[in-house]
């Protein structure tokens, strides 16, 4: 669905690029998890997915974006946010309204939505993200993890194809990013693809079919999970090392040899009674 | 040592009393990390110890809380700030200068040091600066910045340094450089104390202490083998680290990932 | 200084239900028109007195009498200078007397939207008038984000603080100077919030054709009963009925 073709991209005024010659194809329904240091280029990678890179950012941009085999360059970041959603890291900067529902209504009143059908589609999403609770509230009246919710929530309200995360939980705490991941792995079921890229692998690892492991300005790997998180040196990237690579490394210098790398809590459990047995 | 007696605190405004009747004292050198969850008071305690409640932030005040002997409330905030440091969790609210050098010796200089350009040197060394010396403040990466800020504070020499939520969008780099200054600090003799809700970290950190805060008070206070205590966190409201939850599973009395896979696999 | 908190105070939405609040935006809106032009046609005593007497019955269906009698009490001293000013040049007891209560009366009309009503509201009432999207947006954003960057420059000043930061005493320009490490970080605090703020505005297709309109208000009739007294008011002021 979205193709990018060797794309380099140099901010204005920077000297370096922040990705160089990137190759990507993204199909409909994959959850994708984008890993990098900070500074890798991941942000910049995720905003050429929906057009705000080269329209909203300047700089040099050599190659193309297609997203359903249009030029991203040929149509504007409007017509492509009804395809591709994004949500950002900051949940208080992407909040615009004074109240719940509005904020929900927000982008639908602006594609001219008629008043019925955005009511029809703000209950869908207030029923399917189990938002009941904050649903009458004012955004000034919203903890950091509730309005990150909110922002997701409005983001789906408009049903994009993917929708795609900025580090949507690096403010967040421990609760509320368990919150998010499971609201993502919902939408996923339901048949959405998602490109989040993250620093808590622990979390959103397990979760993911397929992840793109970015080192300055080059995707380094990219492949289904289990894969990625047996065969790439994550310390050797500058990325946080989840607890199954720790556990897989420990266990092959061992001398044990394990077929699957255990990604989930559950899975690593498992694993480890059965290496307990032995 | 900070002492802090029986402290109510009541922001105006509020309904609620952030901190109930809370006793704490804290020697150096340390390591006390202080854990609870959103809205348990973590931050207000840290507002305690330099005195910006209650000279800065208004409310009802009731208790008292010594620094080395003196009540915060007889003192000034700048006078306090010669003996605690408070870093902010977002290096943005401090940096105006045009240098990292003019940043890291404007808090000496505030506090009238005259030896400010020694502790400058010292800060950047310590916090691994050196060499940015000339670079504004916002070129820096996410993770230099939060160092400059530790410096910022550092080159102030305090002899307690607390530090708000240091991890929060921090990549993997920058945290493990985090500890080591932290543990760097406690050994030069300083008091460090960090309110954090990541639990993983402070797993890593391995602190002295650590201190549960559920609802503005103390509700447990011990040592490292907290975070493999699954009850009490959970009782507090806090959501164990991944290894503790694994540990408890297994059976496995370790904490911290490298302990449990030591008692698994021999 | 400046009291972060004060600021957050002034711009907290009253969630009193009162039989004022549930009215249709619009009979708000004529209600304070209305009275922001019927003490402008009179100038004698009697008639703004009735005037103010027309409004109090608002004030206590908005449950405004309260505040309203605090802030009036707070310009009283704004007032009585109104009369002194007006008798200086006019030499008239009376009519002083009536410019200070007609001033009185604006400043109750406008005391009743803006302590009664919701600021979502004050930026429907725009849309309903036809202002364009782009002003009452405008001020919806500010409306929230003031909240926000007043906490920005309460953590501002924190921070400083904390680094041993004093404001300097002493002469104008000595203090301006002290004043920058709680600017420059509160500028770009703010920049930065408004960049992704327009990030986050283009990635919902904000500005990309026409609007439609989400919130829809209900007649009701209280409606009917608040604007025939308005008229009433109207009649009573205008025609000088009962008095001729």
């Amino acid at each position: 669905m979205i193709r990018i073709e060797d794309v380099t991209f140099t901010y204005a005024g920077r000297k370096k690029p922040a990705i160089r010659n990137v190759n990507l194809d993204i199909n409909r329904g994959e959850f994708i998890l984008v890993v990098g240091a900070s500074g890798s280029g991941k942000s910049t990678l995720l905003r050429l997915l929906n057009g705000l890179i080269p329209h909203f950012y300047e700089g040099e941009f050599r190659g193309r974006v297609l997203v359903d085999g249009v030029d991203t360059r040929e149509t504007s970041v409007s017509k492509l946010s009804r395809k591709i959603g994004l949500v950002f890291q900051n949940p208080d900067n992407q909040i615009v309204t004074l109240h719940v529902k509005r904020e929900l209504a927000f982008g639908l009143e602006n594609i001219g939505m008629r008043r019925e059908e955005i009511e029809k589609r703000i209950r869908g999403i207030i029923k399917e993200i189990h938002m009941e609770r904050i649903e009458d509230k004012y955004t000034d009246e919203l903890s950091g993890g509730e309005k990150q919710l909110l922002a997701i929530a409005a983001t789906l309200a408009m049903e994009p194809d993917i929708i795609v995360l900025d580090e949507p939980t690096s403010e967040l705490d421990t609760a509320n990013a368990m919150r998010i991941a499971g609201i993502l792995r919902k939408v996923h079921e339901k048949g959405k693809g998602v490109i989040v890229s993250e620093h808590r692998l622990d979390l959103f690892i397990p979760l993911a079919d397929r992840i793109v492991v970015i080192d300055d300005g080059v995707i380094v790997a990219d492949g289904p999970a289990k894969k990625i998180v047996k065969e790439v040196d994550f310390a050797k990237h500058r990325i946080n090392e989840p607890l199954a690579i720790r556990i897989y490394r420990e266990v092959t210098r061992r001398g044990i040899s394990i077929e699957e790398v255990p990604l989930g809590v559950k899975d690593i459990i498992e694993f480890l009674r059965k290496v307990r047995g032995n | 040592m900070i002492e802090i007696e029986r402290v109510s605190f009541k922001y105006s405004g509020s309904n609620e009393y952030a901190l109930k009747d809370l006793s704490l004292s804290i020697s150096r050198p340390s390591i006390t990390a202080i854990v609870g969850r959103n809205g348990a008071g973590k931050s207000t305690l840290l507002r305690l110890l330099n005195g910006l409640i209650p000279h800065f932030y208004e409310g009802e005040f009731r208790g008292r809380v010594l620094v080395d002997g003196v009540d915060t409330r007889e003192v000034d905030i700048s006078d306090l700030s010669r003996k605690v440091g408070l870093v902010f969790q977002n290096p943005e609210h401090m940096f105006f200068s045009e240098t990292v050098w003019d940043e890291v010796i404007f808090g000496p200089k505030a506090l009238g040091r005259n030896d400010f350009e020694e502790l400058g040197e010292k800060a950047l060394r310590l916090t691994g600066l050196t060499d940015m010396k000339d670079y504004p403040p916002w070129s820096l990466s996410g993770g230099e910045m939060k160092r400059l800020s530790i410096a910022c504070i550092l080159s102030m020499e305090t002899d307690y340094i607390a530090l708000d939520e240091p991890t929060v969008g921090q990549d993997a780099v920058s945290r493990r450089e985090l500890i080591e200054i932290l543990r760097n600090l406690r050994n030069m003799g300083k008091g460090i104390i960090v309110v954090s809700h990541d639990l993983e970290w402070i797993s890593d950190l391995r602190p002295d202490r650590i201190i549960v805060i559920r609802d503005g008070y103390v509700f447990a206070d011990g040592g490292c083998d907290l975070l493999a205590d699954v009850t009490i966190l959970a009782r507090a409201g806090l959501i164990p680290p991944m290894s503790a939850i694994i540990g408890r599973a297994i059976g496995v009395r370790g904490f911290g990932i490298d302990d449990i896979l030591k008692e698994v696999l021999g | 200084m400046i009291d972060p908190t004060r600021i957050f105070k002034a711009f907290q939405i009253s969630k009193e239900r009162t039989p004022y609040s549930s009215l249709h935006p619009m009979t708000k809106f004529l209600i304070f028109l209305s009275f922001l032009v019927i003490p402008l046609l009179r100038d004698d005593i009697i008639s703004q007195l009735s005037i103010f007497l027309l409004q109090v019955p608002i004030m206590i269906c908005s449950k405004t009498g309260k505040r309203i009698g605090d802030s009036l009490k707070g310009s009283s001293l704004f007032l009585i200078m109104i009369i002194v000013l007006n008798y200086i040049f006019i030499r008239d007891l009376l009519y002083s007397i009536a410019m200070g209560l007609r001033l009185t009366n604006l400043l109750v009309a406008s005391a009743i939207l803006m302590a009664a009503t919701n600021p979502m509201e004050i930026g429907d009432i725009l849309s309903m008038i036809r202002v364009p999207y782009y002003i009452t947006f405008s001020f919806v954003i500010a409306l929230r984000f003031v909240p926000v960057l007043a906490r920005d420059v309460e953590n501002i000043v924190a921070a400083q603080r904390s680094r041993g930061m004093k404001i300097a005493t002493g002469g104008l320009l000595k203090r301006a100077r002290s004043l920058i490490p709680l600017l420059i970080p509160m500028i770009i605090i703010s920049i930065r919030r408004s960049q992704q703020l327009s990030e986050a505005l283009e990635v919902r297709a904000f500005g990309s054709g026409k609007r439609s309109f989400y919130y829809s208000y209900r007649w009701s009739y209280s409606d009917i009963i608040f604007i025939l007294y308005t008229i009433i008011c109207w009649i009573v002021i205008v025609r000088g009925y009962p008095f001729p």
